[in-house]
Parts: structure tokens; C-alpha cells; sequence
């Protein structure tokens, strides 16, 4: 069984590691950027900035450190389903405690 | 390897008992998952029988208040914890996947083995609270902020139930991976049998639900430990939000139990009509539809928790969405059996018992998802005998029915039909004297969870009572006769119902790794007449 | 769980690394709670933890983070050359990651330590004394997910241990990619990349909004 699954298509994928160093040069970047964002007062929009930024980190580090982008589509499809679960479950939950108030 | 063909699973492999608890065989591991998972039925069915005796009259006690109170979460906790959730599919889903998909075992056999130690760990440690600091008394579901403040060890208790937690989670992820990667040659996603499509739903919940309630019981225990205020509102924390996080994972739980049923059910239906499934690919999708819209609608265990109403309203209304796919499985099993030249087996009188115990609960749950009524029915013993419905008369059934309908193949002996459809019987007629009537006691106000009751509530608790004790009858036969089958029963030939799916093909008990030849798939699971079954 | 995981017999490597990303998704629900918990009291507290934040010390955190994403770069590192047949280089990358997570750690413990110093610590009567319900609270999940996320640092730095030992085992000549050496750092990886996008969103969350 296992012969017939292993196929030259399904090896890993050797990156050169200059674009990993690209990649690291970035994260630092924006992680200057969040703290840059921080000094600025914009209200509630530095929450959401923040969680903005720090998923862009989120999705570099996994589209290149843990090769999303070289491996077969199944495995973005599953990270996909668990994106969306994520965001059910807040979501959600928070139709009830944005709109309750205090309790 | 092959020098050992011939020989069945039992045969093979080291001998004693280290070569069943250390063994990576998916075969024994289904085994072992099912001694140790009926020896914790039957402590739970004699702590219902407890409760019940105790419920007999109004004002007649056997126990003190706060025993009863232990009673209910015990058997609460060793019903979903230990047999309900991993019940099918710990059992029936080791045994029988690989077989299904014609592979030599599941993807990770060693961590398949470590689950069933989590789960004897977990089960062992929830039982050391009888020896230290006392059994909890929170019920199953462990509500903030009484357990953070009960005297009774409730630490033990919910790290146990994180242990068990990690135990599901393994068996999901196991599962997942060997449906994507071991199907034989030529099975297709739609050539596998629906049980395996009930199993990956299953797989992926387990997966995304499980951890919720790990970290929502780690924090109970970190609460007890160090007290850092999340669900303590002296503090400024929330109890409503551990409710949440609660059923975000049990309600997809309830799922986690009710989905491989369902697949079974699809085994069942079509082998005892010998007619190929009627919408084979609908109740395959229509298992993925549950699971995903199961994620949508836990908000309808807190209607009366003080959700906000926006919540309540939006709830409600996912909620009444979940009958659309159990409807349609429902639909079909019928239009299976419509024309078909049904043989009415044991497995088959479980099957259909279920589809009518289990549109009783369905229909009675969407009773419960209405805001109005909800808020009249919610913590009687109406939700009780709901759930009991669902799982019991759901799960429950199908588990028996698929312990009828593989019984030749696990163990290659057949039991005798005529005390099975005895059993059956009476575990059908205890069944519906035990629970319809505290329908009808909820509906009048009974409150559940109440060691007592008042006196206009009588009637319908002394039927159930009776009705607990016909119901433990059918066990009981049911049991001795499987028991006796084992030791005395006939031979059991390759493929003693004539089913379909691959797992038939192979002898009875098969061999250690299931096949002689990795077996090529050329037609569906349900192809009766081109696999010579019937006559075309 | 992982060294489990990584040793199993199965030569399929992609079900082994399907198998290590859908562990990945439970550990990401299982913070996931908590970031549910934190989203709820931050919105009822908004005020709370603005003012509980001034207390961390935002430069050390920001050090931290500079750490973990560096050790996610020789972690990507020692996969690279792994794959290119270079165990001792692998071996090098290996050691710098596991470097960055004991330097990380030792940061985390002097922040610790030094709110635990000041009576800062879930349960303690200054804290009850002196704060607001909202930075009570702020503090309880701080602990809580720095502590969860630390813990899974150790492990984590447990497993790339156990990794480099099997690297260092490796035969002279033996393509790694063939005796499923490959698998193994790969899903080591696949965690130690996880534990540090998890700190990626701690870090704004507890550091930056004051």
C-alpha cells in the first residue's frame, strides 16, 4: 500500500536560503512597523492594527517557514477549515457579549 | 508476514495480556477499547439504576441529597466521557476503518495505542476522586463558578476529562490521515463506505472542537489553583463566558457521538434490503453539513443563561438548521429500505428502532431550539428524556446494532437470532416506559437534577422506574447471549449477511494485517448486484 | 506527544505531515480559548487593560519577539540544509534555534519574576487590593497564555533536542530524505514555527496597546 501512495511528486521542497533571510528581514520590519503603529493614538484602530499586522506575520511565517506555498493544496484547504472555525467561534460568541453589556 | 496467512489476528502476534495492551494491531486496540468501554457502561447503567430506584417515589430515599447530586455527575461523566463519545468510533471505527478502505492498519498505529492508554488513564484517574477529596458534584457539565468553589475534588475530575480530551483528539487525527492516505487502490472519495464518511466528519470535529474544552477545563483547574478570575465574577470575571466556551465544544460533541451512528446506520440499512443506498453521495455531504452547521448553534444550551437576546434569536435559528441534514440521512435510509428485500435481522430491528427513537429526539429537540418554549422546558426532566433519545435511543442502539451486525467479523462466531431479538425487544419496550413518560413529567415542571419530587409528579416516575428495569432486562439477555456466542457460537463464515463493503471480503476474525492482497476497488461499497450478492 | 509523533514507522510523508498540522490545529483552538477570553474582556475592559498594560515591560518584549522570530529562521534554516544533505550544518541551525528559545525563556523568567516581585500574580492581595476587576483579569490570562506559551517553548526545545540527536546519528552518506529523518524535522519545525506565531499575536496584545 504504502509503495503505491509514494510517488517522486510528494518529496519535500528545498528552499534556497537567501529567501528565507528575505523573509526573516521582513518579519523584523513589520515587527518595527507594530511597535511604530503603537506610539500613535488612534483608539480602538490600534487593536485592530495590531491583529492586523501581527496576522500578516502570522501568514508570512506560514506561507514560507512551514512551507504552505510548496506543499500539495490539501494542506491549505485544511488550514483554511480551521481559519474559519477560529473565526466562527469568535464571531459567535461575540454576538452575545458585545451586545449584553455589563452583566 | 505472509507466512502467517491463514491464521486470524487472535492467533498471531505475542502472546498473553502485554501482547493486547502494548499491541499496535487497530484490531486489538478496537478490542481493547470495547472491554474497557462496556465495563464503564455497566457502572453507569447501575448508577442510572441508582438514580432511578432512588426517583421511584416521591419522598422516598435511598441516598442523601448530595449523593444523588454526585450520582447524576458521575454517571453524566462515564456516559459521554467514557462511553457515548468515544463509543463507536473508538470501537467500531478501529476495528472496522482500515477493513472498510483495505488497509493493512491506520495511518499512526502507536499513537492510536497511546489514545487508548489517555483514555484508561483518564478513566483511572476520574475514579481515584472516590478515594480522595470526594466525587464531584457539579454535574458533567462543570458550570462556573460552582466548581471553581465545590468542596469536592472537582481538579481531579476535569484534568481527567483534559486526559480523555487528548485521547479523542489522537483517534480524530488518526483517523483523518488514514482515510486521506490509505484508501485502497481505486477507492475513490465516493467509493468509500459511509461509515468512513461518518468517521471523517466525526475526525475533523474531534479535532477542532476537543481543544476548547481542554483549555476551558485546564482553566477551571488553574481557577481552583490559583484563582485568576476568568469565570469568578467576585473577581470580574464572567460565568456566562465559560458556558460558551463550553458548548463550543459539547454541542459539536454531541455530533462527535451521533455521526458514526448515523454511518453505521448507513452500513445496516442498505445490507439487511440488499438494495444499494438511495442518495448515497447526499448522506455522505449531509454528514460534513452537520458537522460544520454543529459549530453554529451551542448557544441553545444558555437560552436561559442570560445570553444576550440578539444571541438567543440568532441561535435559535441556526439551530432549527440542523434539521435539515438529519432529515435528509433519515429520508434516505427509508427510500433505502422502500422495495428492498428486507431481511429482518437484529442489526437491522436496531437500525430501524433507532431511525424512530432518534426522530423522537430530534423532533423534541427542536421543541427546546424554540426561544419561548425553551425557556418553559429547559432543566426539566423534558430535556432529559431529549438527550436520552439522542444518545441513548440514537447512539445507544446504533451501537448495539453495529456490536449485532460486526459481532461475526470481530470475534468469528455467530450468535443465536431468536434471544438477540428478545433482548432487543425488551430493550426497546424498557427504552420508551424509562424515558417517554418524563416527557410528559417535564412538560408538567418536574426539575431535573432534584433527588426529590413533588407527589402530582408520581405516576410518570414509577413507570420509568419500571421501565429502567425492563430495559436492563434486554441488556442483560442481549449480553449473556453474545457472551455465550463467544465461547459456543457457530462458526462464522467470511460473509455471513451477504453485505458489500470491503471488510466482508477478508475471513472472520481476519487476519493480522487484514488482507492476503491488497485489495483493488473497482465498484461502490453498496453494489450488491455487481459484486453476485443479487440476483441483477 | 511529539516524539511520538515524528517516530512512528510509516514511511508516508505526507500523512505524516498532514497528521502534524492537524495537531498544529488543536494547539491553535487551544489558545484559541484563551484569545476568545481575551477578546472578551478586552472589549468589556477596554479602559483596564489599557492602564494594566503600562506595567509590562514593553522593550523586553520586544526583544523576545526579535528572539523567537530569529529562531524561526535557523529553525527554517536547519530544515533547508537537512534537505540538501548537510547534517552538520543542520546541526549548527539547530543549536542557534535551540539557543533562542533558552534566551527566551531567561527573558521571560526575569519578567515573571519581577512582577511576581512587586505582588503582581493571580490570587495575591495587592492585586485584589489595588486593581480594577478588568486588570485583575488582564493579568490572570497574561500569566495564563505566557505560561501555556512557555510551556510549549520547553517542549518545543525538548523536541529539537531529540531532533538534533537523530541528526547527529545519521549515518555518513545516508540520504536523511530516505530514513525519514526529513519527516521528523520538518514537523519538528512545523511546532517550533507555531509556538512563535502564537507569541507573534501575544506580543501587540499584552505589550503595545496602552
Amino acid at each position: 500500500m504504502k509503495d503505491v501512495m509514494e510517488t517522486t511528486a510528494e518529496k519535500p521542497h528545498a528552499s534556497p536560503y537567501g529567501t528565507y533571510i528575505l523573509v526573516w528581514l521582513c518579519l523584523m520590519g513589520l515587527t518595527g512597523l507594530t511597535v511604530a503603529v503603537s506610539g500613535v493614538h488612534l483608539g480602538n484602530w490600534n487593536a485592530a492594527g495590531a491583529v492586523a499586522i501581527a496576522s500578516t506575520k502570522a501568514a508570512v511565517v506560514i506561507w514560507y517557514f512551514m512551507h504552505l506555498r510548496y506543499d500539495k493544496s490539501i494542506f491549505r484547504w485544511m488550514v483554511l477549515v480551521m481559519i474559519i472555525t477560529l473565526g466562527i467561534i469568535l464571531g459567535l460568541t461575540f454576538i452575545d457579549s458585545t451586545v449584553r453589556g455589563p452583566f | 508476514m505472509t507466512e502467517e496467512t491463514g491464521k486470524s489476528f487472535y492467533e498471531t502476534g505475542r502472546p498473553g495480556i502485554r501482547g493486547w495492551i502494548f499491541s499496535t494491531d487497530h484490531k486489538r486496540i478496537g478490542l481493547l477499547y470495547l472491554t474497557s468501554m462496556l465495563t464503564f457502561f455497566t457502572v453507569g447503567v447501575c448508577l442510572g439504576l441508582t438514580m432511578r430506584l432512588q426517583l421511584m417515589f416521591p419522598g422516598h430515599s435511598i441516598v442523601p441529597a448530595h449523593v444523588y447530586n454526585s450520582l447524576y455527575t458521575l454517571h453524566g461523566v462515564i456516559m459521554i466521557f467514557l462511553f457515548v463519545i468515544p463509543g463507536l468510533p473508538a470501537v467500531f471505527g478501529n476495528f472496522m476503518l482500515p477493513l472498510m478502505l483495505g488497509a493493512e492498519d491506520v495511518a499512526f498505529p502507536r499513537i492510536n495505542l497511546l489514545s487508548w492508554w489517555l483514555f484508561v488513564t483518564g478513566a483511572g484517574l476520574a475514579l481515584l476522586t472516590i478515594f480522595f477529596g470526594g466525587l464531584p458534584d457539579t454535574g458533567w457539565t462543570f458550570y462556573a463558578p460552582y466548581s471553581i468553589r465545590s468542596g469536592q475534588n472537582v481538579s481531579l475530575a476535569v484534568f481527567a476529562a483534559f486526559i480523555l480530551g487528548f485521547s479523542s483528539i489522537l483517534t480524530g487525527l488518526n483517523f483523518v490521515v488514514t482515510i486521506h492516505r490509505l484508501r485502497a487502490k481505486g477507492m475513490g472519495w465516493f467509493k468509500m463506505p459511509l461509515f468512513a464518511w461518518g468517521l471523517y466528519a466525526t475526525g475533523w470535529i474531534q479535532i477542532l472542537a476537543t481543544p476548547v474544552v481542554g483549555i476551558t477545563l485546564l482553566l477551571i483547574l488553574v481557577e481552583r489553583i490559583f484563582h485568576i478570575g476568568l469565570f469568578d465574577p467576585t473577581i470580574g470575571g464572567d460565568p456566562v463566558l465559560y458556558q460558551h466556551l463550553f458548548w463550543i465544544y459539547s454541542h459539536p460533541a454531541v455530533y462527535i457521538m451521533i455521526l458514526p451512528a448515523m454511518g453505521a446506520i448507513s452500513e445496516i440499512v442498505p445490507t439487511f434490503s440488499r438494495r444499494t443506498i438511495f442518495g448515497y453521495k447526499m448522506i455522505a455531504f449531509s454528514s460534513m453539513a452537520i458537522a460544520i452547521v454543529g459549530y453554529l448553534v451551542w448557544g441553545h444550551h444558555m437560552f436561559t443563561s442570560g445570553m444576550s437576546n440578539t444571541a438567543r434569536a440568532v441561535f435559535s435559528l441556526l439551530t432549527f438548521l440542523v434539521a435539515i441534514p438529519t432529515a435528509v440521512k433519515v429520508f434516505n435510509w427509508l427510500a433505502t429500505l422502500y422495495k428492498g428485500s428486507i431481511v429482518l435481522q437484529t442489526p437491522l430491528l436496531f437500525a430501524l428502532s433507532f431511525i424512530f427513537l432518534f426522530s423522537i429526539g430530534g423532533f423534541t429537540g427542536l421543541i427546546q431550539g424554540a426561544l419561548s418554549t425553551d425557556i418553559h422546558l429547559h432543566d426539566t426532566t423534558f430535556i432529559v428524556a431529549h438527550f436520552h433519545y439522542t444518545m441513548f435511543g440514537g447512539t445507544g442502539f446504533a451501537f448495539f446494532g453495529a456490536l449485532h451486525y460486526w459481532f461475526p467479523k470481530m470475534f468469528g462466531r455467530m450468535y443465536k437470532e431468536k434471544p438477540a431479538k428478545l433482548g432487543w425487544l425488551l430493550m426497546f419496550l424498557g427504552f420508551n416506559f424509562l424515558y417517554f413518560p418524563l416527557f410528559i413529567a417535564g412538560f408538567m415542571g418536574q426539575p431535573r437534577r432534584y433527588y426529590d419530587y413533588l407527589p402530582k409528579f408520581a405516576v410518570p416516575n414509577l413507570v420509568s422506574t419500571i421501565g429502567s428495569w425492563i430495559l436492563v432486562a434486554g441488556l442483560i439477555v442481549l449480553a449473556v447471549n453474545l457472551i455465550r456466542a463467544l465461547r459456543f457460537g457457530e462458526k462464522a463464515p467470511a460473509n455471513p449477511w451477504k453485505a458489500a463493503t470491503l471488510e466482508w471480503e477478508t475471513s472472520s476474525p481476519p487476519p493480522l494485517e487484514n488482507f492476503v492482497e491488497p485489495p483493488v476497488v473497482t465498484q461502490g461499497p453498496y453494489d450488491f448486484v455487481g459484486k453476485g450478492l443479487v440476483k441483477g | 506527544m511529539e516524539p511520538v509523533e515524528g517516530s512512528h514507522e510509516h514511511s508516508d510523508y505526507i500523512g505524516a505531515k498532514i497528521g502534524m498540522w492537524l495537531f498544529l490545529f488543536t494547539e491553535v483552538l487551544l489558545f484559541g480559548g484563551l484569545f476568545l477570553c481575551y477578546a472578551v474582556y478586552r472589549h468589556r475592559y477596554a479602559q483596564d487593560f489599557h492602564s494594566a498594560a503600562h506595567e509590562l515591560n514593553a522593550v523586553l518584549g520586544c526583544v523576545n519577539t526579535l528572539v523567537l522570530l530569529t529562531s524561526s529562521l535557523t529553525m527554517a534554516l536547519a530544515i533547508s540544509a537537512l534537505q540538501k544533505n548537510r547534517p552538520g550544518l543542520s546541526r549548527f541551525y539547530l543549536w542557534a534555534t535551540i539557543g533562542c528559545a533558552v534566551i527566551f525563556l531567561g527573558i521571560k523568567y526575569v519578567e515573571w519574576g519581577a512582577k511576581i516581585h512587586h505582588g503582581i500574580y493571580p490570587g495575591s492581595e495587592h492585586l485584589m487590593a489595588n486593581f480594577n476587576p478588568g486588570e485583575r483579569l488582564f493579568f490572570g490570562l497574561y500569566f495564563s497564555m505566557t505560561g501555556l506559551h512557555g510551556l510549549h517553548v520547553i517542549i518545543g526545545g525538548i523536541v529539537l533536542l531529540c531532533v538534533e540527536r537523530i541528526v547527529a546519528k545519521l549515518p555518513r552518506g545516508e540520504d536523511p530524505g530516505e530514513s525519514g529523518t526529513v519527516t521528523i524535522i520538518e514537523n519538528a519545525g512545523l511546532y517550533w514555527h507555531l509556538v512563535d506565531i502564537i507569541w507573534v499575536y501575544l506580543f501587540p496584545l499584552y505589550y503595545l496597546l496602552t
